[in-house]
């Protein structure tokens, strides 16, 4: 899908792993492209956490944190290979609200994210969910939608 | 507000042991004068049947001449208040049993006249079963599959199984006789306080090592130790988190360890799960290897008296073996995985990788390596002392309390009230299923598949535990299991070595390498791969894991018939 409005900052969703790096080339490309800031967002989710019932929730979220920081560093770096420099964020809650405020907070008018694969365990959202997801941030707030 | 339920759950824990601390057993009977009959009840499994109600009665009287309640050693005591001089019957009562009627004979009866006392042979009293039964059991197993299905969290299962049992006793029973399962009092002395305060006290010391940073600095470490060889690094981690997971719950070790995991496979060019997996398999293998390993060795441990050494003695030799097994077998999977990695890493990444492997706490580590030496040894050497582990527990983490003089807010979280209330309502559910005899069925059951023979009982306890655990919770499995485990080391021969417990000890840790929700610790680490974008479907676990439980399980039986 191109973009049909100004790119001036894009943010994009990303979770690691090999399933994010065809989102992650699109928004590296689009940058390249359109020479908008680009900064990666990471959300940490911990409500797998309810399995953990030990430990000091503040320590496992430190080491997640931690964890998260690292994928996005490995991210910026295959960026930079490519001539992008880019922010990155990390943010702990539910993704689609952290998503949705961290584009407000940034004013960003380009979103980009990955399709859902029909596969329970990989996927954040279901197709319904997403398309839901999208409508809010198109027609609430303005951000257009890059889906990869 | 989380805080005043937290306060509150601490006072209903309190008052709870209080309760049990000032019951005490009605009396057995006063001494009017006259006549005593004296006497014992046994179960079918020849175990002392307490709580039964004795009462003489003679001819077409409804009032008893003399009652009384077997204490809990199945002993019981009648006083008369004057001399029995005509034909009575004895009546003896129980929940879930049969009510049984003894006539004494002439020559008892001339004996009691005589000598003024009769002591009877012991008597059996036959099981019966009832609504109650079926109540009892459908309530375990439909606790068991909320818990599997994940409907609903694992502690709310087993007070909705609590709360049907009490409702059913107290409603239900009011009405009608046989609905009667369990309760309050009875339910509060199945409660294991032992068990409740040594985990407490395993959580508070965890809570402060855990913050120090020595997982990560151990993981870190062993990547440094092995030079970036990804099938090198993998046994070093493999060690570490059995050795850990020996010590501190699974869980938590791998909470601390698999994220540090994570940047260190990244940094090598690797998909996580080639370290992932092994880690996981190895913590549930390292935990078997001491008394506070693993949540099933605290009840094992606790229910047949074994001490933190005879763990220690009986099993580590065969955890290593299953360890060393495992280890082959994890790099014969994985060997293209790990022949694939990078062995160098760019600097921005080691620094980062170094970063966050730091020693945050040095000082609360060392006190914490002070004490935990002090625990072991008290652990170990308790038994002189008549030392119960739960005492050294709670003992050296409040030592480590006073001395490293944490947040307190901060401890109380860490404490997971959760897990003990959980602990608390299994107890009583299972002693509910106990009480109205299913248990006894199984136990039956398998007492008449097995006879005499010792190795087929151990062999059969370590398979059937191996494979359910691998399917259900193994915490309510081998809590329901316990008393079968009893009563095939009480009537086989030879079993006084305590060979079965140990069979079921590792029979229940390996079943949670079988599938994703074998063991929490799974759950967990699959949560965390997820998390970084490396999910662990249930099918590519089972594809790992049930060899690693047929390999582990083969190796400990291996280990039983050497050792036992």
């Amino acid at each position: 899908m191109q973009p049909m409005k100004p790119v001036n900052t894009i943010v994009c969703a990303v979770r690691g792993g090999k399933a994010s790096e065809p989102t992650t080339e699109r928004a590296t490309a689009l940058a390249r492209e359109s020479g908008a800031r680009l900064i990666f967002l990471y959300v940490i989710d911990a409500d797998f956490l309810g399995y953990a019932t030990v430990g000091r929730p503040s320590v496992t979220m430190t080491q997640l944190k931690h964890m998260a920081e690292f994928i996005l560093l490995t991210i910026r770096a295959r960026a930079e290979e490519q001539g992008v420099p880019s922010d990155c964020a990390v943010r702990e809650g539910k993704v689609r609200e952290q998503i949705r405020a961290f584009v407000i907070e940034q004013s960003a008018d380009t979103v980009v994210m990955g399709k859902p694969t029909r596969q329970a365990e990989s996927d954040l959202f279901t197709h319904p969910e997403q398309d839901t997801f999208i409508r809010e941030l198109e027609e609430e707030i303005g951000a257009q939608v890059i889906l990869v | 507000m989380k805080s005043i339920y937290r306060w509150l759950l601490i006072i209903l824990v309190v008052v709870a042991a209080v309760g049990i601390w000032s019951a005490r057993a009605p009396a057995a009977g006063s001494n009017g004068g006259g006549a005593v009959i004296t006497g014992r009840l046994l179960d079918p499994h020849s175990e002392p049947l307490p709580k039964a109600e004795i009462r003489v009665f003679q001819g077409s009287d409804d009032e008893p001449l003399a009652d009384a309640l077997s204490q809990e050693d199945g002993t019981f005591a009648l006083y008369f208040e004057r001399p029995v001089d005509r034909p009575f019957v004895i009546e003896i009562r129980r929940h879930h049993f049969e009510t049984v009627r003894w006539q004494p004979t002439a020559t008892d009866l001339d004996t009691l006249q005589r000598e003024g006392t009769l002591h009877l042979p012991d008597q059996t009293i036959p099981r019966t079963i009832g609504p109650a039964f079926w109540i009892a059991v459908a309530v375990f197993l439909g606790m068991l599959l909320l818990i599997a299905t994940e409907k609903m969290h694992n502690t709310m299962a087993v007070l909705f199984g609590t709360s049907i049992i009490f409702m059913i006793t107290y409603v239900g029973g009011t009405f009608m006789d046989n609905l009667f399962v369990l309760d309050f009092e009875e339910a509060m002395s199945f409660i294991d306080w032992e068990v409740i305060f040594l985990i407490m006290g395993m959580m508070i010391f965890i809570a402060v090592v855990e913050g120090t940073g020595i997982f990560q600095w151990l993981a870190y470490f062993a990547y440094r130790l092995s030079r970036g060889h990804a099938w090198l690094l993998a046994i070093i981690l493999m060690i570490v988190t059995a050795v850990a997971s020996a010590f501190l719950d699974n869980i938590t070790t791998m909470l601390l360890i698999a994220p540090i995991t994570v940047q260190i496979a990244l940094s090598m060019g690797m998909s996580p799960l080639p370290l992932l997996i092994p880690e996981v398999l190895a913590s549930n293998v390292g935990g078997v290897a001491t008394l506070v390993g693993t949540p099933t060795n605290i009840l094992i441990g606790s229910y047949a008296n074994i001490s933190f050494g005879a763990f220690l003695v009986e099993l580590t030799p065969g955890v290593l073996a299953a360890l060393i097994g495992l280890m082959i077998y994890m790099e014969l999977v994985y060997f293209r995985d790990y022949r694939a990695s990078r062995t160098t890493t760019s600097s921005l990444l080691l620094e980062k990788l170094a970063e966050d492997s730091q020693i945050t706490q040095p000082g609360e580590l060392r006190k914490a390596g002070w004490v935990g030496a002090l625990m072991l040894l008290f652990f170990l050497f308790g038994d002189y002392f008549h030392l119960v582990p739960a005492v050294t527990a709670v003992a050296g983490a409040t030592l480590l309390l006073v001395w490293v003089r944490p947040n307190m807010e901060d401890m109380i979280e860490s404490v997971d009230w959760t897990t003990l209330v959980f602990f608390m309502g299994l107890f009583i559910v299972v002693g509910a299923v106990q009480e109205v005899g299913a248990i006894s069925l199984v136990a039956d059951l398998i007492g008449r598949l097995v006879g005499d023979n010792l190795t087929l009982a151990w062999i059969v306890v370590l398979w059937l535990a191996a494979v359910l655990s691998a399917a259900v919770d193994n915490i309510p499995f081998t809590a329901a299991m316990l008393p079968v485990a009893g009563f095939l080391s009480n009537t086989i021969p030879g079993a006084e070595n305590q060979v079965i417990y140990f069979a079921l000890a590792m029979g229940a840790a390996f079943g949670g390498h079988g599938t994703l929700i074998g063991s929490s610790a799974n759950l967990v680490t699959a949560g965390i791969a997820r998390q970084a974008g490396y999910p662990i479907t249930y099918g590519e676990f089972l594809r790992k894991g049930f060899p690693a439980l047929v390999i582990t399980t083969v190796i400990a039986m291996a280990w039983i018939a050497i050792r036992f």
